[in-house]
Protein backbone atom coordinates (compact mmCIF):
# COMPACT_ATOMS: atom_id res chain seq x y z
CA UNK A 1 0.00 0.00 0.00
CA UNK A 2 3.14 2.69 0.55
CA UNK A 3 4.67 1.45 -2.13
CA UNK A 4 1.35 2.16 -4.45
CA UNK A 5 1.27 5.47 -2.17
CA UNK A 6 4.59 6.48 -2.97
CA UNK A 7 4.52 5.86 -6.59
CA UNK A 8 1.61 8.37 -6.94
CA UNK A 9 3.27 11.04 -5.63
CA UNK A 10 6.25 9.96 -7.78
CA UNK A 11 4.02 10.13 -10.60
CA UNK A 12 2.16 13.43 -10.01
CA UNK A 13 5.52 14.83 -8.85
CA UNK A 14 6.50 13.99 -12.62
CA UNK A 15 3.68 15.73 -13.72
CA UNK A 16 4.01 18.75 -12.18
CA UNK A 17 7.55 19.16 -13.37
CA UNK A 18 6.95 18.56 -16.75
CA UNK A 19 3.86 20.81 -16.89
CA UNK A 20 5.84 23.85 -15.25
CA UNK A 21 8.16 22.83 -17.63
CA UNK A 22 5.68 23.48 -20.61
CA UNK A 23 6.96 26.22 -22.42
CA UNK A 24 4.84 29.30 -23.68
CA UNK A 25 1.47 27.16 -25.12
CA UNK A 26 0.29 27.31 -21.79
CA UNK A 27 1.94 30.32 -20.29
CA UNK A 28 0.65 32.76 -23.04
CA UNK A 29 -2.62 32.04 -23.12
CA UNK A 30 -3.52 32.49 -19.61
CA UNK A 31 -0.88 35.90 -19.61
CA UNK A 32 -2.69 37.48 -22.36
CA UNK A 33 -5.42 39.65 -20.97
CA UNK A 34 -2.81 41.67 -19.23
CA UNK A 35 -0.95 42.55 -22.63
CA UNK A 36 -4.06 43.78 -24.37
CA UNK A 37 -3.93 47.73 -23.70
CA UNK A 38 -1.03 47.58 -26.69
CA UNK A 39 -1.52 44.71 -29.15
CA UNK A 40 -5.04 44.16 -30.73
CA UNK A 41 -6.41 41.07 -28.45
CA UNK A 42 -6.59 38.87 -30.84
CA UNK A 43 -3.58 36.24 -31.04
CA UNK A 44 -2.13 35.36 -35.01
CA UNK A 45 -1.94 31.47 -35.24
CA UNK A 46 1.50 30.99 -35.97
CA UNK A 47 0.26 28.53 -39.13
CA UNK A 48 -1.29 31.58 -40.31
CA UNK A 49 2.10 33.15 -41.63
CA UNK A 50 2.77 33.16 -45.01
CA UNK A 51 6.86 32.73 -43.52
CA UNK A 52 8.06 32.06 -40.15
CA UNK A 53 10.01 35.25 -38.64
CA UNK A 54 14.02 34.94 -38.81
CA UNK A 55 16.14 35.35 -35.37
CA UNK A 56 18.74 37.52 -35.92
CA UNK A 57 21.53 35.10 -37.05
CA UNK A 58 19.28 34.80 -40.10
CA UNK A 59 17.75 31.16 -39.14
CA UNK A 60 14.21 30.88 -38.87
CA UNK A 61 12.83 30.45 -35.66
CA UNK A 62 11.17 27.45 -34.97
CA UNK A 63 7.63 26.44 -33.76
CA UNK A 64 7.57 25.19 -30.58
CA UNK A 65 6.30 21.23 -30.43
CA UNK A 66 3.74 22.40 -27.87
CA UNK A 67 2.49 25.59 -30.40
CA UNK A 68 1.87 23.26 -33.19
CA UNK A 69 3.22 19.88 -33.86
CA UNK A 70 2.80 19.48 -37.61
CA UNK A 71 4.02 22.74 -38.05
CA UNK A 72 6.90 22.25 -36.03
CA UNK A 73 7.60 18.80 -37.93
CA UNK A 74 7.51 20.34 -41.04
CA UNK A 75 9.79 22.51 -40.27
CA UNK A 76 12.39 20.22 -38.31
CA UNK A 77 12.81 18.43 -41.16
CA UNK A 78 13.10 21.33 -43.85
CA UNK A 79 15.92 22.35 -41.23
CA UNK A 80 17.20 18.46 -41.04
CA UNK A 81 16.96 18.40 -45.18
CA UNK A 82 18.80 21.53 -46.01
CA UNK A 83 21.24 20.82 -43.45
CA UNK A 84 22.02 17.22 -44.68
CA UNK A 85 21.84 18.13 -48.33
CA UNK A 86 24.02 20.74 -47.90
CA UNK A 87 26.61 19.01 -45.70
CA UNK A 88 26.40 16.64 -48.88
CA UNK A 89 26.75 19.25 -51.31
CA UNK A 90 29.44 20.67 -49.64
CA UNK A 91 31.77 17.83 -49.76
CA UNK A 92 31.04 17.23 -53.13
CA UNK A 93 31.23 20.96 -54.00
CA UNK A 94 34.49 21.72 -52.23
CA UNK A 95 36.29 18.91 -54.23
CA UNK A 96 34.76 16.20 -56.49
CA UNK A 97 37.85 14.20 -56.32
CA UNK A 98 38.04 14.38 -52.26
CA UNK A 99 34.80 13.49 -52.21
CA UNK A 100 35.51 10.59 -54.82
CA UNK A 101 38.46 9.31 -52.72
CA UNK A 102 36.43 9.52 -49.19
CA UNK A 103 33.24 7.45 -50.97
CA UNK A 104 35.91 4.66 -52.26
CA UNK A 105 37.82 4.71 -48.86
CA UNK A 106 34.79 4.61 -47.26
CA UNK A 107 33.56 1.27 -49.54
CA UNK A 108 36.63 -0.28 -49.00
CA UNK A 109 36.33 -0.15 -45.80
CA UNK A 110 32.69 -1.80 -45.73
CA UNK A 111 34.23 -4.14 -48.62
CA UNK A 112 36.50 -5.33 -45.65
CA UNK A 113 34.76 -5.06 -42.83
CA UNK A 114 30.98 -6.60 -44.53
CA UNK A 115 32.65 -9.68 -45.40
CA UNK A 116 34.68 -10.69 -41.92
CA UNK A 117 31.61 -8.98 -40.74
CA UNK A 118 28.62 -11.11 -37.96
CA UNK A 119 27.77 -14.62 -39.56
CA UNK A 120 30.12 -14.08 -42.88
CA UNK A 121 33.00 -14.63 -41.22
CA UNK A 122 31.94 -18.14 -39.96
CA UNK A 123 30.66 -18.98 -42.97
CA UNK A 124 33.39 -18.60 -44.67
CA UNK A 125 36.01 -19.94 -42.06
CA UNK A 126 34.40 -23.15 -41.82
CA UNK A 127 34.21 -23.48 -45.88
CA UNK A 128 37.90 -23.06 -45.66
CA UNK A 129 38.30 -25.75 -43.00
CA UNK A 130 36.61 -28.43 -45.85
CA UNK A 131 39.17 -27.33 -48.14
CA UNK A 132 42.73 -27.96 -48.49
CA UNK A 133 46.02 -26.23 -48.93
CA UNK A 134 46.26 -27.16 -52.48
CA UNK A 135 42.73 -25.67 -53.43
CA UNK A 136 43.97 -21.88 -51.66
CA UNK A 137 45.07 -20.86 -54.76
CA UNK A 138 41.62 -21.56 -56.87
CA UNK A 139 39.54 -20.64 -54.02
CA UNK A 140 41.41 -16.97 -53.95
CA UNK A 141 40.90 -16.87 -58.21
CA UNK A 142 37.33 -17.54 -58.04
CA UNK A 143 37.14 -15.07 -54.61
CA UNK A 144 38.42 -12.78 -56.89
CA UNK A 145 36.36 -13.64 -59.71
CA UNK A 146 33.41 -13.36 -57.80
CA UNK A 147 33.69 -10.10 -55.93
CA UNK A 148 34.37 -8.99 -59.37
CA UNK A 149 31.06 -10.30 -60.61
CA UNK A 150 29.36 -9.16 -58.29
CA UNK A 151 30.55 -5.09 -58.56
CA UNK A 152 29.39 -5.66 -62.39
CA UNK A 153 26.16 -6.87 -61.45
CA UNK A 154 25.21 -4.14 -59.35
CA UNK A 155 26.60 -1.45 -61.64
CA UNK A 156 24.88 -3.02 -64.71
CA UNK A 157 21.33 -3.09 -62.15
CA UNK A 158 21.50 0.41 -61.09
CA UNK A 159 22.53 2.24 -63.85
CA UNK A 160 19.43 -0.29 -65.82
CA UNK A 161 17.45 1.32 -63.02
CA UNK A 162 18.48 4.83 -63.54
CA UNK A 163 18.02 4.91 -67.08
CA UNK A 164 14.61 3.60 -66.86
CA UNK A 165 13.99 6.18 -63.94
CA UNK A 166 15.38 8.75 -66.48
CA UNK A 167 13.84 7.74 -69.58
CA UNK A 168 10.35 8.32 -68.08
CA UNK A 169 10.93 10.93 -65.69
CA UNK A 170 12.55 13.06 -68.87
CA UNK A 171 9.18 13.69 -69.97
CA UNK A 172 7.33 15.14 -67.33
CA UNK A 173 9.51 16.12 -64.78
CA UNK A 174 13.43 17.50 -64.34
CA UNK A 175 15.70 14.70 -64.50
CA UNK A 176 17.91 15.74 -61.88
CA UNK A 177 14.94 15.96 -59.85
CA UNK A 178 13.59 12.95 -60.14
CA UNK A 179 16.59 10.85 -60.07
CA UNK A 180 17.73 12.64 -56.65
CA UNK A 181 14.25 11.46 -55.66
CA UNK A 182 14.83 7.83 -56.94
CA UNK A 183 17.98 7.67 -55.22
CA UNK A 184 16.82 9.14 -51.98
CA UNK A 185 13.64 6.67 -52.11
CA UNK A 186 15.81 3.48 -52.35
CA UNK A 187 18.08 4.35 -49.49
CA UNK A 188 15.13 4.66 -47.42
CA UNK A 189 12.93 1.24 -48.93
CA UNK A 190 17.14 -0.17 -48.69
CA UNK A 191 17.15 0.78 -44.51
CA UNK A 192 13.58 -0.29 -44.01
CA UNK A 193 14.57 -3.63 -46.17
CA UNK A 194 17.63 -4.41 -43.42
CA UNK A 195 15.03 -3.77 -40.21
CA UNK A 196 13.12 -6.01 -41.73
CA UNK A 197 15.97 -8.83 -42.28
CA UNK A 198 17.19 -8.06 -38.68
CA UNK A 199 13.68 -8.45 -36.98
CA UNK A 200 13.51 -11.41 -39.53
CA UNK A 201 16.97 -12.74 -37.86
CA UNK A 202 14.79 -12.49 -34.44
CA UNK A 203 12.23 -14.53 -34.57
CA UNK A 204 14.27 -17.93 -35.32
CA UNK A 205 15.81 -17.30 -32.01
CA UNK A 206 13.00 -16.07 -29.66
CA UNK A 207 11.26 -19.06 -30.62
CA UNK A 208 13.50 -22.19 -29.72
CA UNK A 209 10.75 -25.02 -28.38
CA UNK A 210 11.09 -25.17 -25.11
CA UNK A 211 9.36 -28.65 -25.09
CA UNK A 212 11.78 -30.31 -27.25
CA UNK A 213 15.00 -28.31 -26.11
CA UNK A 214 13.63 -29.41 -22.26
CA UNK A 215 16.77 -28.02 -20.19
CA UNK A 216 18.50 -26.98 -22.99
CA UNK A 217 19.67 -22.98 -22.38
CA UNK A 218 19.04 -20.09 -24.95
CA UNK A 219 23.16 -20.02 -25.17
CA UNK A 220 23.30 -23.68 -26.31
CA UNK A 221 20.29 -23.57 -28.73
CA UNK A 222 22.42 -20.84 -30.31
CA UNK A 223 25.42 -22.66 -30.03
CA UNK A 224 23.46 -25.59 -32.00
CA UNK A 225 22.38 -23.16 -34.41
CA UNK A 226 25.43 -21.44 -35.41
CA UNK A 227 26.68 -24.77 -36.09
CA UNK A 228 24.26 -25.64 -38.25
CA UNK A 229 25.52 -22.95 -40.62
CA UNK A 230 29.06 -25.13 -40.53
CA UNK A 231 28.24 -26.16 -44.31
CA UNK A 232 27.30 -22.72 -45.27
CA UNK A 233 25.98 -23.36 -48.63
CA UNK A 234 23.56 -26.29 -47.54
CA UNK A 235 21.84 -25.04 -45.08
CA UNK A 236 19.57 -23.39 -47.78
CA UNK A 237 15.69 -24.74 -47.51
CA UNK A 238 16.96 -27.65 -44.86
CA UNK A 239 17.07 -26.00 -41.61
CA UNK A 240 13.50 -23.75 -40.21
CA UNK A 241 15.27 -21.93 -38.35
CA UNK A 242 18.36 -20.58 -39.98
CA UNK A 243 16.62 -19.15 -43.39
CA UNK A 244 19.29 -17.67 -45.83
CA UNK A 245 17.19 -15.50 -48.12
CA UNK A 246 18.80 -12.91 -50.50
CA UNK A 247 18.98 -10.26 -47.34
CA UNK A 248 22.32 -12.32 -45.96
CA UNK A 249 24.62 -10.18 -48.01
CA UNK A 250 27.58 -10.83 -49.69
CA UNK A 251 28.86 -12.55 -47.01
CA UNK A 252 27.12 -15.85 -47.31
CA UNK A 253 28.02 -15.98 -51.12
CA UNK A 254 31.56 -14.42 -51.06
CA UNK A 255 33.04 -18.20 -51.05
CA UNK A 256 32.14 -21.08 -53.54
CA UNK A 257 31.23 -24.25 -51.27
CA UNK A 258 34.24 -25.91 -50.35
CA UNK A 259 32.77 -29.09 -52.44
CA UNK A 260 32.35 -27.50 -55.49
CA UNK A 261 36.24 -26.40 -55.32
CA UNK A 262 37.01 -30.08 -55.68
CA UNK A 263 37.44 -32.74 -58.56
CA UNK A 264 38.07 -31.61 -62.17
CA UNK A 265 38.76 -27.86 -62.33
CA UNK A 266 38.47 -26.10 -65.39
CA UNK A 267 38.50 -22.31 -66.32
CA UNK A 268 34.65 -22.89 -67.75
CA UNK A 269 33.72 -24.48 -64.08
CA UNK A 270 35.98 -21.70 -62.28
CA UNK A 271 33.64 -18.71 -64.42
CA UNK A 272 30.34 -20.68 -63.64
CA UNK A 273 30.94 -20.75 -60.37
CA UNK A 274 32.07 -17.18 -60.18
CA UNK A 275 29.02 -15.96 -61.94
CA UNK A 276 26.70 -17.82 -59.40
CA UNK A 277 28.14 -16.55 -56.32
CA UNK A 278 28.43 -13.07 -57.83
CA UNK A 279 25.43 -12.66 -59.95
CA UNK A 280 23.14 -11.53 -56.65
CA UNK A 281 24.11 -7.96 -56.30
CA UNK A 282 25.56 -6.93 -52.66
CA UNK A 283 23.34 -4.77 -51.29
CA UNK A 284 26.51 -2.41 -49.82
CA UNK A 285 27.28 -2.20 -53.56
CA UNK A 286 24.15 -1.33 -54.37
CA UNK A 287 23.44 1.70 -51.35
CA UNK A 288 26.96 3.18 -53.01
CA UNK A 289 25.69 3.53 -56.29
CA UNK A 290 22.78 4.54 -55.52
CA UNK A 291 24.04 7.21 -53.17
CA UNK A 292 26.73 8.53 -55.09
CA UNK A 293 24.59 9.20 -58.16
CA UNK A 294 22.26 11.33 -55.86
CA UNK A 295 25.26 13.40 -55.20
CA UNK A 296 25.77 13.41 -58.91
CA UNK A 297 28.83 11.50 -58.56
CA UNK A 298 28.02 8.45 -60.79
CA UNK A 299 31.44 7.21 -61.77
CA UNK A 300 32.69 7.96 -57.59
CA UNK A 301 29.59 4.96 -57.53
CA UNK A 302 31.79 2.99 -60.12
CA UNK A 303 35.22 2.86 -58.59
CA UNK A 304 33.80 2.91 -55.02
CA UNK A 305 31.96 -0.61 -55.94
CA UNK A 306 35.35 -1.86 -57.00
CA UNK A 307 37.07 -0.88 -54.27
CA UNK A 308 34.11 -2.60 -52.36
CA UNK A 309 35.08 -5.30 -54.45
CA UNK A 310 38.99 -5.50 -53.30
CA UNK A 311 38.00 -4.66 -49.89
CA UNK A 312 35.81 -8.06 -49.86
CA UNK A 313 38.32 -9.95 -51.72
CA UNK A 314 41.40 -9.32 -49.27
CA UNK A 315 39.42 -10.51 -46.30
CA UNK A 316 37.57 -13.55 -47.60
CA UNK A 317 41.14 -14.16 -49.59
CA UNK A 318 42.81 -13.41 -45.69
CA UNK A 319 40.74 -15.97 -43.67
CA UNK A 320 40.65 -18.23 -46.29
CA UNK A 321 44.50 -18.29 -46.36
CA UNK A 322 44.83 -17.70 -42.05
CA UNK A 323 42.12 -21.04 -42.18
CA UNK A 324 44.07 -23.34 -43.86
CA UNK A 325 46.98 -22.41 -42.34
CA UNK A 326 45.91 -22.62 -38.85
CA UNK A 327 42.55 -24.33 -38.77
CA UNK A 328 42.83 -24.97 -35.10
CA UNK A 329 42.94 -21.49 -34.74
CA UNK A 330 39.67 -21.06 -37.15
CA UNK A 331 37.96 -23.52 -35.64
CA UNK A 332 38.38 -21.56 -32.11
CA UNK A 333 36.98 -18.41 -33.71
CA UNK A 334 34.13 -19.87 -35.20
CA UNK A 335 32.81 -21.42 -31.74
CA UNK A 336 33.67 -18.96 -29.03
CA UNK A 337 31.70 -15.90 -30.85
CA UNK A 338 28.70 -17.52 -32.48
CA UNK A 339 26.27 -15.65 -30.05
CA UNK A 340 28.02 -12.52 -29.95
CA UNK A 341 28.24 -12.76 -34.33
CA UNK A 342 24.72 -12.99 -34.51
CA UNK A 343 23.60 -10.10 -31.98
CA UNK A 344 26.24 -8.17 -33.12
CA UNK A 345 24.92 -8.85 -36.54
CA UNK A 346 21.30 -7.86 -35.52
CA UNK A 347 21.99 -4.95 -33.60
CA UNK A 348 24.27 -3.74 -36.89
CA UNK A 349 21.67 -4.59 -39.02
CA UNK A 350 18.79 -2.81 -37.37
CA UNK A 351 20.50 -0.06 -35.78
CA UNK A 352 22.10 0.55 -39.16
CA UNK A 353 18.78 0.11 -40.92
CA UNK A 354 17.00 2.13 -39.04
CA UNK A 355 19.41 5.09 -40.10
CA UNK A 356 19.32 4.47 -43.21
CA UNK A 357 15.74 4.28 -43.50
CA UNK A 358 15.80 7.12 -41.33
CA UNK A 359 18.23 9.37 -43.94
CA UNK A 360 16.82 8.12 -47.07
CA UNK A 361 13.08 9.19 -45.73
CA UNK A 362 14.45 12.75 -44.98
CA UNK A 363 16.52 13.41 -48.17
CA UNK A 364 13.57 11.81 -50.18
CA UNK A 365 10.43 13.69 -48.81
CA UNK A 366 12.66 16.93 -49.17
CA UNK A 367 13.68 16.22 -52.35
CA UNK A 368 10.04 15.83 -53.38
CA UNK A 369 9.51 19.18 -52.32
CA UNK A 370 12.12 20.39 -54.57
CA UNK A 371 11.49 18.67 -57.21
CA UNK A 372 7.36 20.02 -57.15
CA UNK A 373 9.02 23.12 -57.18
CA UNK A 374 10.52 23.17 -60.46
CA UNK A 375 7.56 22.86 -62.50
CA UNK B 1 17.42 17.36 -27.86
CA UNK B 2 17.79 13.65 -28.14
CA UNK B 3 13.97 13.22 -27.12
CA UNK B 4 12.90 16.28 -29.96
CA UNK B 5 14.58 14.35 -32.74
CA UNK B 6 13.34 11.19 -32.13
CA UNK B 7 10.05 13.10 -31.94
CA UNK B 8 10.99 13.96 -34.95
CA UNK B 9 12.08 10.68 -36.49
CA UNK B 10 8.72 9.53 -35.57
CA UNK B 11 6.75 12.30 -36.81
CA UNK B 12 8.71 12.12 -40.32
CA UNK B 13 8.09 8.83 -40.68
CA UNK B 14 4.40 8.89 -39.92
CA UNK B 15 4.45 11.23 -42.51
CA UNK B 16 5.97 8.74 -45.04
CA UNK B 17 3.86 5.98 -44.36
CA UNK B 18 0.81 8.08 -43.83
CA UNK B 19 -1.17 9.21 -46.69
CA UNK B 20 0.34 13.15 -45.48
CA UNK B 21 3.13 12.80 -48.08
CA UNK B 22 2.12 15.44 -50.20
CA UNK B 23 1.01 17.40 -48.23
CA UNK B 24 4.37 18.02 -47.31
CA UNK B 25 5.47 19.51 -50.62
CA UNK B 26 6.34 22.78 -51.67
CA UNK B 27 4.46 25.00 -51.77
CA UNK B 28 2.21 25.92 -49.13
CA UNK B 29 1.16 29.12 -50.64
CA UNK B 30 -0.23 30.61 -54.45
CA UNK B 31 -0.08 34.01 -54.88
CA UNK B 32 -1.30 35.67 -58.20
CA UNK B 33 -0.04 38.87 -58.18
CA UNK B 34 -0.40 42.78 -59.68
CA UNK B 35 2.37 45.22 -59.43
CA UNK B 36 2.71 49.26 -59.68
CA UNK B 37 6.26 50.67 -60.41
CA UNK B 38 5.70 54.23 -58.86
CA UNK B 39 7.06 57.09 -60.30
CA UNK B 40 7.82 60.55 -58.30
CA UNK B 41 6.87 63.72 -59.78
CA UNK B 42 10.84 64.16 -61.07
CA UNK B 43 10.63 60.94 -62.97
CA UNK B 44 12.41 58.91 -60.29
CA UNK B 45 11.26 55.42 -60.08
CA UNK B 46 10.74 55.17 -55.57
CA UNK B 47 8.73 51.99 -54.57
CA UNK B 48 6.67 48.57 -55.83
CA UNK B 49 3.63 48.72 -54.99
CA UNK B 50 2.19 44.75 -54.81
CA UNK B 51 -1.25 42.90 -54.69
CA UNK B 52 -0.80 39.22 -53.58
CA UNK B 53 -3.87 37.53 -54.16
CA UNK B 54 -3.76 34.58 -51.96
CA UNK B 55 -5.33 30.39 -52.61
CA UNK B 56 -8.64 29.96 -51.31
CA UNK B 57 -7.40 27.01 -49.24
CA UNK B 58 -4.62 29.56 -47.22
CA UNK B 59 -7.02 32.45 -47.50
CA UNK B 60 -9.76 29.91 -45.17
CA UNK B 61 -6.67 29.14 -43.00
CA UNK B 62 -5.61 32.49 -42.61
CA UNK B 63 -9.32 34.34 -42.42
CA UNK B 64 -10.60 31.73 -40.12
CA UNK B 65 -11.24 32.76 -36.48
CA UNK B 66 -10.21 36.71 -37.15
CA UNK B 67 -14.11 38.28 -37.64
CA UNK B 68 -13.96 39.67 -34.19
CA UNK B 69 -17.41 40.88 -34.45
CA UNK B 70 -19.16 38.04 -35.49
CA UNK B 71 -21.17 39.93 -38.34
CA UNK B 72 -19.92 37.43 -41.15
CA UNK B 73 -17.95 40.07 -42.82
CA UNK B 74 -14.10 40.17 -42.40
CA UNK B 75 -13.18 43.74 -42.26
CA UNK B 76 -9.76 45.50 -42.77
CA UNK B 77 -9.51 46.29 -39.17
CA UNK B 78 -10.25 42.65 -38.41
CA UNK B 79 -7.63 41.37 -40.40
CA UNK B 80 -5.40 44.20 -39.85
CA UNK B 81 -3.06 41.72 -36.57
CA UNK B 82 -2.28 39.03 -39.06
CA UNK B 83 -1.39 41.38 -42.03
CA UNK B 84 1.21 43.29 -39.09
CA UNK B 85 2.64 39.57 -38.45
CA UNK B 86 2.82 38.70 -41.70
CA UNK B 87 4.23 42.10 -42.66
CA UNK B 88 6.90 41.89 -39.92
CA UNK B 89 8.19 38.36 -40.77
CA UNK B 90 8.09 39.08 -44.57
CA UNK B 91 10.47 41.87 -43.58
CA UNK B 92 13.02 39.41 -42.89
CA UNK B 93 12.59 38.16 -46.49
CA UNK B 94 12.66 41.42 -47.83
CA UNK B 95 9.33 41.07 -48.70
CA UNK B 96 10.45 38.49 -51.73
CA UNK B 97 11.64 41.67 -53.60
CA UNK B 98 14.56 42.26 -55.42
CA UNK B 99 15.18 45.19 -57.29
CA UNK B 100 18.49 45.48 -59.21
CA UNK B 101 19.99 48.51 -60.80
CA UNK B 102 22.62 48.14 -63.14
CA UNK B 103 22.41 44.35 -61.94
CA UNK B 104 23.38 45.78 -58.26
CA UNK B 105 20.85 45.05 -55.61
CA UNK B 106 18.91 47.84 -53.84
CA UNK B 107 18.03 48.40 -50.50
CA UNK B 108 14.66 48.69 -49.39
CA UNK B 109 13.19 51.36 -47.18
CA UNK B 110 10.43 50.96 -44.28
CA UNK B 111 7.41 49.47 -45.96
CA UNK B 112 4.65 52.36 -44.96
CA UNK B 113 1.24 51.32 -46.23
CA UNK B 114 0.10 47.47 -45.91
CA UNK B 115 -3.48 45.96 -45.40
CA UNK B 116 -5.60 42.80 -46.09
CA UNK B 117 -8.67 42.92 -48.29
CA UNK B 118 -11.18 40.10 -47.91
CA UNK B 119 -13.76 40.49 -51.21
CA UNK B 120 -15.72 38.03 -53.51
CA UNK B 121 -14.30 34.87 -51.35
CA UNK B 122 -10.82 36.26 -52.14
CA UNK B 123 -7.98 37.58 -50.23
CA UNK B 124 -5.48 39.88 -50.79
CA UNK B 125 -2.53 41.66 -49.11
CA UNK B 126 -1.28 44.83 -50.19
CA UNK B 127 1.70 46.92 -49.53
CA UNK B 128 4.33 49.25 -50.77
CA UNK B 129 7.81 48.27 -51.14
CA UNK B 130 9.84 51.62 -51.55
CA UNK B 131 13.64 51.91 -52.63
CA UNK B 132 16.10 53.47 -50.04
CA UNK B 133 16.87 55.95 -52.38
CA UNK B 134 14.99 56.87 -56.07
CA UNK B 135 16.44 55.75 -58.81
CA UNK B 136 16.67 57.77 -62.70
CA UNK B 137 15.39 54.66 -64.99
CA UNK B 138 17.47 56.85 -68.23
CA UNK B 139 20.43 56.48 -66.08
CA UNK B 140 20.23 52.33 -66.40
CA UNK B 141 18.77 49.30 -65.98
CA UNK B 142 15.42 48.98 -63.46
CA UNK B 143 14.91 45.15 -63.13
CA UNK B 144 12.10 44.00 -60.29
CA UNK B 145 11.91 40.57 -59.48
CA UNK B 146 9.13 39.10 -56.89
CA UNK B 147 9.52 35.69 -55.96
CA UNK B 148 10.47 32.96 -52.86
CA UNK B 149 13.61 31.03 -52.99
CA UNK B 150 12.45 28.59 -51.54
CA UNK B 151 9.36 28.30 -52.93
CA UNK B 152 7.45 27.85 -50.08
CA UNK B 153 4.94 30.92 -51.78
CA UNK B 154 4.87 30.29 -55.45
CA UNK B 155 4.41 33.89 -56.63
CA UNK B 156 2.96 34.21 -60.32
CA UNK B 157 1.84 37.74 -62.12
CA UNK B 158 -1.70 37.22 -63.24
CA UNK B 159 -2.11 37.05 -66.77
CA UNK B 160 -4.69 40.27 -67.80
CA UNK B 161 -2.71 44.07 -67.17
CA UNK B 162 -0.20 42.20 -64.41
CA UNK B 163 1.89 45.57 -63.85
CA UNK B 164 1.37 49.09 -64.24
CA UNK B 165 2.94 52.40 -63.89
CA UNK B 166 1.74 54.84 -61.02
CA UNK B 167 3.33 59.11 -61.27
CA UNK B 168 5.55 60.44 -63.72
CA UNK B 169 7.20 57.93 -65.80
CA UNK B 170 9.55 59.43 -68.17
CA UNK B 171 8.28 60.45 -72.02
CA UNK B 172 11.13 58.26 -73.11
CA UNK B 173 10.32 55.39 -70.82
CA UNK B 174 8.05 52.03 -71.06
CA UNK B 175 7.62 49.55 -68.76
CA UNK B 176 8.04 45.82 -70.10
CA UNK B 177 6.94 42.86 -68.17
CA UNK B 178 8.78 39.70 -69.43
CA UNK B 179 5.14 37.33 -70.12
CA UNK B 180 4.59 33.85 -68.22
CA UNK B 181 6.79 31.99 -69.96
CA UNK B 182 5.19 29.61 -72.48
CA UNK B 183 5.48 25.47 -72.39
CA UNK B 184 8.54 25.71 -74.90
CA UNK B 185 10.25 28.36 -73.01
CA UNK B 186 9.87 26.20 -69.68
CA UNK B 187 11.07 23.21 -71.65
CA UNK B 188 14.27 25.11 -72.89
CA UNK B 189 15.17 26.38 -69.07
CA UNK B 190 14.69 22.54 -68.22
CA UNK B 191 16.88 21.45 -70.92
CA UNK B 192 19.39 23.80 -69.93
CA UNK B 193 19.06 23.18 -66.19
CA UNK B 194 18.94 19.40 -66.77
CA UNK B 195 22.56 19.64 -68.22
CA UNK B 196 23.48 21.65 -65.08
CA UNK B 197 25.26 20.01 -61.89
CA UNK B 198 23.52 20.61 -58.97
CA UNK B 199 25.75 23.22 -57.69
CA UNK B 200 24.74 25.39 -60.29
CA UNK B 201 24.16 28.78 -59.59
CA UNK B 202 22.84 31.32 -62.37
CA UNK B 203 24.67 34.67 -63.20
CA UNK B 204 24.62 38.02 -61.32
CA UNK B 205 24.73 35.93 -57.86
CA UNK B 206 21.06 35.78 -58.19
CA UNK B 207 19.68 32.68 -56.42
CA UNK B 208 17.90 29.58 -58.06
CA UNK B 209 14.35 31.20 -57.66
CA UNK B 210 15.34 34.02 -59.78
CA UNK B 211 15.28 32.11 -63.16
CA UNK B 212 11.69 31.19 -62.51
CA UNK B 213 10.72 34.90 -61.48
CA UNK B 214 8.96 37.07 -64.06
CA UNK B 215 11.51 40.27 -64.40
CA UNK B 216 9.35 43.57 -64.53
CA UNK B 217 11.73 46.14 -66.40
CA UNK B 218 11.57 49.98 -67.08
CA UNK B 219 13.19 50.52 -70.82
CA UNK B 220 14.14 53.66 -71.84
CA UNK B 221 15.99 55.15 -75.06
CA UNK B 222 18.78 56.88 -74.68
Amino acid sequence: MQGLTRALLAIIAVAFIWLSALPPAIAQSTEQPVAQDTAPAVKIDRKKLLVQPRNKDGTVSQVSFFDDPVLWAREMQQSFYSRMSGTLRQMKGSSAFAATWTLMLLSFGYGVFHAAGPGHGKAVISAWLLATESELKRGILISFMSALVQALTAIALVSVLFLVVASVGSTARDVAGVLESASYGLIGVMGLYLVWTALRMLWPVRTPEPAAFAGVTPKQTIQLHSFETFEPMKTQGTSADHVHGPDCGCGHAHLPDAQDLRGDWSLAKAFSLAFAVGIRPCTGAILVLVFANGLGLYWAGIFSTFAMAVGTFITVSAIAAVAVYSKRLAARLVRGNGRLMEWLGFGLRLGGGAAIAFLGTILFLGSLGSTNAMM
Amino acid sequence: MTLRRWTTAWAILACALGASGPAVAHPHVWVNMRSDVVFNDQGLITALNLMWTFDDNYAQMAIDGLDANGDGVYSPDELEPLTKENMASLKDYDYFTVMRFNGEKQALGEVTESGQIWSNDKLALHFQVPLKTPLDPTKGEFVAKVYDPDFFIAIDYVKDDPVSVIGNIPKSCKLVVKPVPTDAEVEETRAMLSTKGPDWKPENNEDFGAVFAQPVTIQCKA
